[in-house]
């Protein structure tokens, strides 16, 4: 199996365009996908897994089995019970596991017997996951998975997808606007921005690169490094590229490295310096 | 057997027993004569079909579907399955409420008829649905289309009728005949058409 790659994508929505040169997402890795709302992360989501047919451009699954897809909204029959989703998939998806996923159900702690429309916001999400999980995938999408979980059920989450990567062809795409649970999970990141890719790299090496540095609401700092600034209602932020050689350049200046979050803010909302 | 036959039954089961249920009730209420209930049957069984696309977008089972590898074609034949499927178990309750009729009232009732109106409400039920389908899948504004179908249908039966039209069309084979293909031929452009359009259409 090889990696998953998109390439010289373009789709339109009106005013919108998501255009994406090239994108590849490496098997072995997660691949966290953030960005303002209407960025384009969802957009980019459905071409990826064929429900958006783009303009122009190609996916390259890289395998010849189907995506395993979770969407911020349940999709199931509101009125079926947790065993009839299983009849349900065993007739859907070649290699349905059922054994798995009454297990998963079972782990997740969710009744087979309560009806999809008895279950709680997480456990919606996680009976997804674990239909995703209980066929083989070619690669896991996952819209915006944790929206509107508690941080236990987010962490429960994030263990499954840890699991899920045990195996080393797996392959996970992950959307979404709780920055630290992209952080932890994520091996690369992609950054979006008004349906461009504006990051795009090794999370780590990402974060490393990237500082942010506190100054007072009246400052005025510039110089080589400082990419945007972001004057808020208590004080102004700096975003620093290369923060190695800022905190060399200017000692005086004490710069942090940058979490994800505040990238997101300062890319986002912060002005050109 | 259609990998997706089996989600559309079960997720309506619902639907399965309340369309027949009305069929009986308003059968028997109108009392129109014994050969309503068929062509009410028809008209019942079209919105089944119809409502289950709009659910279907809504709850964003049909991305889920695609997204997951399953064939835009498999979605689209489920949909006409589930049409087939509807029309006979309306169809063979219309029969019980024609029956009731005739108890009720103790009219006539010619079987030579009841095949003939039969034919007819099926072909008629089919083009409906598939119309319904395809304006699901283009317009994505299926639940007014059920609206006009019913009032239309309430409407037709009000200033014509209904057994004055059955008449026409009962008293002639060739003209039955005639209308069924038409019926039919509509529905397979129509079949076209919608798989077309979710060939091509986002979700």
């Amino acid at each position: 199996m090889g990696d998953f790659i998109v390439k010289g994508l373009r789709k339109t929505y009106g005013d919108f365009s998501l255009e994406i040169p090239e994108l590849v997402f490496r098997r072995g890795f997660v691949t966290g996908v953030v960005g303002d709302n209407g960025a384009g992360k969802t957009t980019l989501m459905r071409c990826m897994t064929g429900a958006a047919l783009p303009e122009e451009g190609s996916v390259d699954p890289g395998s010849p089995l189907p995506a395993g897809a979770v969407f911020d909204e349940c999709p199931f029959p509101q009125e079926m019970r947790a065993r009839q989703l299983s009849s349900i998939f065993s007739s859907m998806f070649d290699g349905w596991d059922d054994q798995r996923f009454r297990g998963m159900l079972k782990s997740f702690g969710i009744d087979e017997g309560k009806k999809v429309k008895e279950y709680s916001r997480g456990m919606r999400m996680k009976a997804q996951v674990a239909v995703a999980l209980s066929h083989p995938t070619g690669i896991l999408v996952l819209d915006e998975p944790t929206a509107g979980m508690d941080p236990a059920a987010r962490e429960e989450f994030l263990d499954c997808i840890r699991d899920y990567m045990l195996d080393e062809s797996s392959c996970v795409a992950i959307s979404s606007h709780i920055t630290s649970d992209i952080e932890k999970i994520a091996d690369y990141l992609v950054f979006l921005k008004d349906g461009k890719v504006i990051i795009d790299g090794e999370t780590s090496e990402i974060l490393s690169r990237y500082g942010v540095l506190h100054a007072p609401r009246d400052s005025d700092i510039c110089g080589s490094g400082i990419v945007r600034r972001r004057t808020g209602p208590h004080g102004c932020d700096y975003l620093v590229e290369g923060l190695e050689e800022f905190s060399a350049a200017h000692p005086e200046l004490k710069a942090d490295p940058v979490t994800l979050e505040e990238l997101m803010i300062l890319i986002s909302k912060g002005e050109e310096a | 057997m259609n990998r997706l036959l089996k989600k559309e039954i079960a997720s309506n089961t619902i639907m399965f027993v309340a369309l027949p249920l009305s069929i009986l009730i308003y059968s028997v209420i109108m009392q129109s004569g014994p050969y309503l209930p068929f062509m009410f049957a028809a008209f019942m069984g079209a919105a089944l079909p119809a409502s289950s696309v709009d659910m279907d977008d809504k709850s964003g089972w049909s991305r889920f579907a695609v997204s997951s590898g399953i064939p835009r074609k498999t979605m689209v034949d489920a949909k006409f399955m589930l049409t087939l499927v509807t029309m006979s178990v309306c169809q063979a309750v219309a029969f019980l409420g024609a029956m009731l009729i005739v108890l009720i009232t103790g009219c006539e009732f010619s079987i030579d008829d009841a095949l003939l109106t039969i034919v007819l409400s099926v072909c008629l039920g089919l083009m409906l649905s598939s119309a319904a389908l395809y304006i699901g899948y283009r317009f994505k504004g299926v639940a007014i289309f059920v609206v006009i179908l019913i009032l239309g249908f309430i409407v037709t039966v009000m200033l014509f009728g209904m057994q004055r039209i059955l008449g026409i069309f009962s008293d002639s084979i060739a003209a039955t005949a005639a209308v069924c293909v038409a019926f039919l031929a509509v529905t397979a452009l129509l079949y076209i058409l919608t798989l077309r359009t979710v060939r091509t259409r986002d979700f």
